[in-house]
């Protein structure tokens, strides 16, 4: 991890589609005595979809554990609210790689889980949990898959797993870590055009971290950049420039615009 | 065969390494399927090292005090489930913040609770001959009332376990998820080390170190191999515990062999059938 001090920079410029949901002021992240994230401002409303770039130890598992409220700022503020007045919902799509594959569970049964918080100690799911694992599933376009092992399927349907888990939960917010690592062409379109979708479609809130540049830059509507020293959260029309881009990586950068999506040459 | 398995416990302490035997297997069977998905099996085996330790460490202090010390004295079981508290604590440390692997810390307190175990047993005022007993259990000699403190102990670990199923199951999976909806992983690791502590150290003062770390890891092994779901994977691992158990006791009274070992190999049999099973399957 770095030390980094985030240049304070809201989404300004982009009209922002509904009420703020989880509002970073001044927050500072780290772990003990290292502080990875400084002087973070910056706002996610609902029905953003807000691309998160960095480079590997720029701090974006760090950040992303801020936004979920795992990790509780140093210094600052950091809220989450819902417009009524309920605890905000995420539905958290971890690295496929962090989830282990040992455990002989099902797709429906690892979709279910997205169900536990609603449920409850004690209380076991019942049909209402099993149904709505099932339409999550459905959702994903796996509901074929229901009784297959988690293990035994492809990444690819594994990423679909996960965030028909992450639907089971009702979010208001869909936050995806790495969505498409170790996957081909096919399942990585397959993947982007899902999560355009549910954002389109369900008017779900997107909060998309990768080291990708193109990926996010592609599809995300605001990207944030984040890296040594800094942290620049912009409208993607101004974030993918050239200009902006050669500033910020210190290398000559080309843009360019094939099928509409927006592709960084370097 | 039957007239025969029926003759061999007919015998009182039969009876009891029979009763003992099947309450241990079925709790640590259930457990074991965790302690293998989870590979925590050298905590396991730490944890029953401590619990020894601890038996040692009463045994030793009691026999200072001028206290009568007997296998049937409350202060063993004292020792062996304090030890295991500070096993718990040790093992649940996040050890990797500090640059040592967990694995590491867990091997320390192995070594250091056997050879305090060793040195406590040589100094203690009762014979070693007797001490080996204490320490590692004999299922042969269990009392009623051994068995009976260990069915409350695992009455309490079954019930905690049948409660919170799913937490258990949710944080042990995917504990960075789970962690987004509420839930506090480390609270849950910290009380799944317990349950699994406070077992491991009742049960190895009626069947020992062997037993228990075999029970802990075969059975759930055989039924991890035999079932392709994790809810039915739990009452195979159960049967699959508590089955060798008879079998294992007869083969021991008839051939004069230890009973502890003659369990563990009838399981290792079931865990080879298991496999055979499982390989047929998939041909």
């Amino acid at each position: 991890m770095t030390n980094n001090t985030a240049r304070v920079e809201d989404l300004d410029g982009v009209p922002a589609p509904g009420p703020a949901l989880v509002r970073f002021t001044g927050a500072a992240f780290g772990y003990g005595r290292h502080r990875v994230l400084s002087d973070l401002s910056f706002a996610i409303h609902a029905g953003d979809y807000l691309g998160i770039v960095g480079p590997n130890g720029a701090g974006k598992t760090t950040l992303l554990k801020g936004v979920l409220g795992v990790l509780r700022p140093q210094s600052g503020r950091v809220e989450r609210r819902h417009s009524e007045g309920r605890d905000l919902r995420f539905g958290y799509v971890p690295q496929i790689n962090t989830v282990d594959e040992t455990y002989p569970l099902t797709a429906l049964d690892v979709a279910l889980m997205g169900r536990y918080g609603r449920i409850g100690p004690v209380r076991r799911p019942g049909k209402e949990d099993r149904q709505a694992a099932l339409e999550a599933l459905e959702q994903v376009g796996i509901a074929d898959l229901a009784r297959r092992l988690y293990r035994d399927l492809s990444g690819g349907q594994r990423q679909r797993v996960l965030m028909a888990r992450a639907l089971a939960c009702e979010p208001d917010i869909l936050v995806l870590d790495e969505p498409t690592n170790d996957m081909d062409i096919a399942a990585e379109s397959a993947t982007m055009e899902l999560i355009g979708r549910l954002h389109r479609e369900e008017r779900l809130a997107i909060l998309l971290v990768s080291h990708m540049l193109n990926l996010v830059a592609a599809h995300a509507r605001q990207i944030a950049f984040l890296g040594v020293g800094r942290f620049e959260a912009l409208p993607a029309a101004r974030a993918v420039t050239a200009r902006h881009l050669e500033r910020l990586y210190g290398t000559r950068v080309s843009v360019a615009e094939c099928d509409g999506r927006r592709v960084v040459l370097w | 065969m039957i007239a025969s398995l029926l003759e061999t416990f007919r015998i009182d302490f039969m009876r009891h390494a029979l009763l003992a035997g099947l309450l241990v297997g079925a709790v640590c069977g259930y457990l074991g399927v965790y302690v293998v998905l989870k590979r925590i099996v050298f905590v396991g085996i730490a944890l029953a090292e401590m619990s020894s330790a601890g038996v040692a460490l009463a045994l030793w202090s009691g026999g200072a005090l001028g206290l009568a010390m007997d296998e049937h004295n409350h202060l063993t079981t004292v020792g062996a489930v304090a030890m295991v508290l500070v096993g718990v604590l040790l093992f649940s440390i996040r050890w990797s913040q500090r640059r040592i692997p967990q694995e590491s810390a867990i091997g320390i307190g192995y070594a250091m609770a056997a050879a305090g175990a060793l040195v406590l047993m040589a100094r203690s005022a009762t014979g070693e001959a007797h001490m080996m007993d204490l320490l590692f259990g004999n299922i042969l000699t269990v009392s009623l009332c051994d068995i009976g403190t260990f069915a409350g102990a695992g009455a309490l670990v079954v019930l905690l376990h049948l409660l919170f199923a799913k937490e258990f199951l949710f944080t042990s999976f995917d504990p960075e998820m789970a962690s987004t909806i509420g839930y506090r992983p480390r609270r849950w690791e910290v009380l799944f080390h317990l349950t699994l502590g406070i077992t491991i150290a009742f049960a190895i003062r009626l069947v020992g170190v062997l037993l228990v770390f075999a029970l802990l890891i075969m059975p759930a092994v055989t039924a991890l191999t035999v079932t392709r779901r994790l809810n039915r994977a739990f009452p195979v691992s159960v049967a699959c515990g508590a089955l060798p158990i008879a079998a294992g006791l007869h083969v021991s009274y008839a051939r004069d062999l230890p009973s502890g070992a003659c369990i563990v190999l009838v399981s290792f049999l079931l865990l080879l059938a298991g496999g055979g099973v499982s390989l047929l399957r998939r041909a």
